[in-house]
């Protein structure tokens, strides 16, 4: 199977039709390439809001009344455009990020589609990084996986990539495939992303594509290389990278195939999840995350 | 059954075993180096903890003299270049089954079965460790404790696959075990090695299932061993309770590729925000080829390079000595600014992770199949959206 990544560089549109235009030439290209996946990266639901909301915006404070205002029309608008192409070209849509309010502040939100238009999944961002608690993010409290004739699908959104917990409940529960949402800060940091969606793939061995927002967005600066991965033993040259955007500043699209039998035969031939060591991590899971004295509850 | 003559050529070897692993070789023999203590402990600044990682070649020794004099040599080295904490590879008392006859030309030229083969016919390794544990355990404590306090250094002295202490003879109670001296020589503790490769299964040798934290002049610090940082979960684990610094001795069978090589401490490091000290056992031994390259590594913000690496050897198949130093009160200050706990989503924890790892445990027992094992539950799928 073969998947497309497209890697956006944050531009608002002057319309709606430019904007839905950005999603439909990423399904051109994916029908041109003869793919079956095609993955955009977060935030991509701000697109239109300057448009709809007839004035600026920024990541802050005032993103969140704001979005009370047009969160549901932007909604509306990428799982519209999101439809659209899954049907015209056939093919599963994961059309990047909304930030949706709810009763603790903004849900942070990724949709999967499949070739029909349906919604097969939504997935939610559950760790969150202390600028994006500042924005009024909320976290959210499930993982889910989700079956395709394509393999089982998980998504993890932004901060979630750094967090090991998620990768890892995402696989235990079947994933096959992992998408990874990120906006990465600006100036670029080539070990910095290393160590995020890169490593998630190895200590799990699943196939991944990470999928990135560059350029400026909402008074921000962001920089990543897309990528697509997977473990290292089934890659070229063992880097574990089957295929990576050139630039971390400027739009590309990138393309891979990924073969699930030889997922499954690298999982069989070393079965790293059967060297696990689960009666030790229930003698101090969950209860030790209390000794740091922080995190949500 | 064994004849009575079997009994007594084995009982008679035992014997030989055990004087030949005397401690008194070790000390008497190290004595005559004149060691004297490096005062690298004098002071402890924890803005600078001098560290080293010995990558040591993997080649049996036919007597203990032989053997302390090659631990002696790597960690004088080490602590003349102002190592207060020298940390040795995974399986370093390996060298010891040399002791054993023809083991050292076996396994030079052999594979690991005809190695046994050569030394009893259906021989398996547990077994091996079993009989000259005891002997080993001897000589590899002494070398280690009489060094530490010799030189006066915190010594990790990687790991021996050793009989538990207590074992009766025979059984099958063998651990890959980490072993901290502290710089009077005395053992500061035990951490056994929480996750197997499948070939370390395949000998027989069983896992821990806990974790331990040891409390330094040089800082708090955690054991685990080599495979244990494939995952996520004991770096985890081990930072939570406290570690600072985390000493990796490894040995891995595998042709060296760095990005393969790049799976272990290296992300465990940047995930939970500790110093990683991986040192790498070399050579070819049995059959097998180990190849590491030992390093030091800090979280990306703590590297000039902002590469996670503070220093590493540049062979990955040569002995050597690496040196860093790190600043643990960077460390505390990253910890305090990066404010990672206040990232953690319990609520998810609480709800997941105790199920799956459950789930696995059932699997692991046979219990509880279902279609698709372990990976088989599905995920939460949602209903279509209406607009």
């Amino acid at each position: 199977m073969k998947m497309v990544v497209v890697q956006i560089q944050f531009r608002e549109p002057d319309n709606l039709e430019s904007a839905r235009e950005l999603l439909f030439s990423g399904g051109v290209r994916a029908k041109e390439e003869g793919a079956r996946v095609l993955v955009f990266p977060p935030y991509t639901g701000l697109l239109p809001l300057r448009i709809v909301a007839g004035r600026s915006w920024s990541f802050g404070n005032s993103l969140q009344s704001l979005l009370r205002l047009y969160g549901d029309q932007l909604a509306e608008l990428l799982l519209g455009w999101a439809r659209d192409v899954a049907r015209r070209f056939g093919i599963y849509v994961v059309p990047g990020t909304l930030l949706e309010p709810g009763d603790n502040g903004l849900n942070h939100r990724a949709y999967l589609l499949g070739p029909d238009g349906a919604v097969l999944g939504c997935q939610g961002q559950t760790h969150l990084a202390e600028v994006e608690r500042e924005w009024g993010l909320s976290p959210e409290m499930e993982l889910g996986v989700f079956a395709t004739p394509l393999g089982k699908m998980g998504i993890a959104i932004g901060t979630d990539v750094y967090f090991p917990e998620v990768s890892r409940i995402l696989t235990l529960q079947g994933a096959e495939v992992i998408f990874y949402l990120t906006a990465l800060p600006a100036p670029y940091e080539y070990w910095a992303q290393v160590a995020g969606a890169w490593q998630q793939v190895q200590q799990n061995q699943v196939f991944a594509a990470e999928a990135c927002l560059v350029g400026a967005a909402g008074g921000r600066q962001f920089a990543g290389r897309s990528a697509i991965y997977g473990p290292c033993e089934i890659t070229l040259g063992f880097t574990g990278t089957l295929k990576q955007a050139e630039s971390p500043i400027k739009e590309e699209l990138i393309t891979a195939e990924y073969d699930l039998r030889r997922l499954h035969q690298i999982r069989t031939e070393y079965p790293l999840f059967a060297q696990l060591n689960p009666a030790l991590y229930q003698r101090y899971f969950p209860q030790v995350y209390r000794l740091s004295g922080g995190g949500r509850s | 059954m064994n004849s009575v003559t079997d009994r007594i050529k084995e009982k008679a070897f035992q014997l030989w075993l055990y004087w030949n692993s005397r401690p008194g070789l070790v000390y008497q023999h190290l004595r005559r180096h004149r060691i004297r203590p490096s005062g690298n402990l004098a002071s402890v600044d924890h803005r600078a903890v001098r560290v080293a990682a010995i990558q040591m070649r993997l080649m049996a020794v036919t007597g203990a003299v032989e053997y302390a004099d090659r631990v002696y040599r790597l960690a004088r080295q080490a602590v003349e270049e102002g190592a207060q904490l020298v940390v040795f590879p995974e399986a370093v008392a390996t060298h010891l089954l040399g002791l054993l006859p023809g083991m050292a030309e076996a396994s030079a030229t052999g594979t690991l079965d005809e190695t046994l083969g050569k030394l009893g016919p259906g021989l398996r390794p547990a077994e091996l460790l079993t009989f000259a544990g005891s002997a080993i355990r001897r000589i590899y404590r002494a070398t280690f404790s009489f060094l530490a306090r010799a030189l006066g250094v915190y010594i990790v002295a990687g790991t021996a696959m050793l009989p538990e202490i207590g074992t009766p003879a025979g059984g099958t109670g063998i651990y890959n075990m980490a072993h901290l001296f502290g710089p009077d020589g005395r053992l500061l503790g035990i951490q056994k090695k929480t996750h197997l490769l499948p070939i370390e299964k395949d000998w027989g040798l069983k896992a821990g299932d806990d974790l331990h934290l040891f409390d330094t002049h040089l800082g708090k610090m955690a054991v685990p061993v080599c495979m244990d940082a494939t995952y996520f979960e004991p770096f985890r684990i081990l930072s939570l309770l406290g570690a600072e610094i985390v000493a990796l001795p490894v040995a891995d069978p595998d042709e060296y590729s760095f990005w393969k090589a790049l799976r272990g401490i290296w992300p465990r490091v940047q995930e939970s925000l500790v110093f990683g000290v991986k040192a790498c056992l070399v050579g070819n031994f049995a059959g097998i080829k180990f190849t590491g390259r030992s390093g030091i590594f800090a979280p990306l913000p703590l590297t000039p390079q902002r590469n996670g690496v503070l220093a590493e050897l540049s062979s990955a198949e040569e002995e050597g000595v690496v040196m860093a130093t790190l600043d643990l009160v960077s460390l505390r200050e990253l910890r305090r600014s990066s404010r990672l706990e206040a990232s953690f989503n319990l609520p998810l924890y609480e709800r997941y992770l105790p199920r799956i790892y459950h789930g696995m445990e059932r699997a692991g027992r046979g219990e509880g199949r279902r279609k698709g094992g372990p990976h088989g539950r599905k995920g939460r799928q949602v209903a279509d959206r209406s607009f």
